[in-house]
């Protein structure tokens, strides 16, 4: 058992869990209803204790996730302006074959006004 | 001059020959990237699939304690909770939904639709242009005719230049982009194996499921303990047959989150790979994507077996 000056939350946790298993373990010897009830009872305090520990520690890590998702999103937006200046490739060709149009009508219009 | 076509349009085919052969690099990236967005999709559903699991079965043992205890205990209604808050449970969904993202835009960026797209603005522009060549105007003002075939070999060079710079300019804005992602990667792998707990004796979702289960399993058969007498010999079967498939969900619940939080190693050590998807060759990435995607594959199994239940 650890010293009470450098118990962690670990330690407290380790502790009541194998507290946990013991009467779990006592639980299904236990021969009469009244003695499974008793030790139930007893489990179902552990059980609640060990709960509350294990939700508080998943908890502690819900900020790293907050600042991890600012870097997600600036991830996801460097490949969003990425995709846009693809697409502003593509825009180009559709401006040169809109120009090759302008060019062909521009040509057209000249002969009749020319002849 | 006409020597000088000729040979420019000699050396336009041949661009357009060789571009063409090292677009098939990028095919090669471009369908691995695939494959890994298939696996993160699944890899991160599973994680998700997790944090429901675990409530679920906190929920059921709550349900059950109350049933066992209601007559014996003065019944707390502010006792019946979630094992977590939904804001915690949302921070965990949202940066799953944003790696899920990640790995899609990578997919989309490095997919076919994009290129696609381009050939068919250089198809539409080389039709433009025989048009415009073909056009009787252009001989009456005494304008220089050129073949078709000379036209689609232009086009085709134009087409192979374009994809040339759209490969050359995704290829690297990606791999950098991966490299830079890396320790984010990382890092959220690390919370996510944290949260779900490397053994079931540790703290995590493992460690809860189990025990809310072994709640579950015992309180049905304190229940079965004291009813026994009540039952006939047929409803005394179904119980106790209840009660067995409940040890062996127990053990399915604890092997899926065990091979959840072995599937978080598998994303981060597939994830520094990726970068290599842009080589010829890639046979140790191709493996890794290939037990990403089949162990989430596998793993969503067990949840829809949970599910079902």
């Amino acid at each position: 058992m650890p010293d009470t000056a450098e118990t962690t939350q670990d330690d407290v946790f380790q502790a009541y869990q194998n507290l946990y298993e013991l009467m779990d373990k006592a639980y299904w010897t236990a021969s009469t209803i009244q003695d499974k009830d008793r030790i139930r009872g007893i489990e179902d305090a552990i059980s609640d204790i060990l709960t509350a520990l294990n939700a508080a520690d998943i908890k502690a890590r819900t900020q790293d996730y907050a600042d991890c998702k600012n870097l997600v999103d600036a991830t996801n937006h460097r490949l969003d302006k990425l995709k846009s200046q693809i697409d502003s490739i593509i825009h180009v060709v559709k401006i040169a074959t809109q120009v090759v149009k302008a060019a062909e009508d521009a040509v057209k219009l000249a002969a009749k006004f020319f002849v | 001059m006409k020597k000088s076509r000729t040979l420019l349009l000699g050396w336009c085919a041949s661009v357009a020959v060789q571009l063409m052969l090292l677009g098939c690099a990028t095919d090669q990236a471009a369908l691995r990237i695939g494959a890994f967005a298939t696996g993160v999709g699944t890899c991160t559903d599973n994680v998700s699939q997790a944090f429901i699991e675990v409530e679920d079965v906190h929920s059921r043992a709550q349900t059950s304690g109350a049933i066992i205890t209601f007559q014996t205990m003065q019944f707390d209604p502010d006792s019946i909770k979630p094992f977590l808050d939904p804001q915690e449970v949302e921070a965990r969904m949202t940066i799953l939904a944003g790696l899920k993202l990640y790995a899609e835009k990578l997919s989309e960026v490095m997919g076919n639709s994009q290129l696609d797209k381009f050939d068919e603005q250089t198809k539409a522009f080389g039709e433009s242009l025989k048009k415009l060549n073909a056009s009787d105007a252009l001989k009456q003002h005494g304008l220089p005719h050129v073949s078709e075939k000379d036209l689609d070999i232009f086009t085709a060079a134009v087409d192979a230049l374009g994809r040339w710079f759209i490969d050359w300019k995704r290829s690297k804005e990606v791999k950098a982009i991966i490299t830079d992602m890396h320790p984010h990667v990382v890092r959220i792998c690390e919370l996510l194996g944290k949260d779900i707990g490397s053994k079931r004796t540790d703290k995590g979702l493992r460690f809860q499921v189990y025990k809310d289960f072994s709640d579950l399993i015992r309180n049905r058969s304190d229940w079965i303990w004291k009813d026994i007498k009540k039952f006939d010999a047929i409803q005394k079967r179904d119980e106790i047959a209840a009660l067995v498939q409940l040890i062996r969900d127990r053990q399915t619940a604890d092997r899926t989150l065990e091979g959840t939080y072995k599937v978080l190693s598998k994303l981060q050590e597939t994830h520094q790979q990726l970068g290599k998807a842009f080589e010829d060759e890639a046979p140790n990435l191709e493996d890794r994507i290939r037990e990403l995607v089949g162990e989430g594959k596998r793993i969503s199994e067990y949840y829809k077996q949970l599910k079902d239940k």
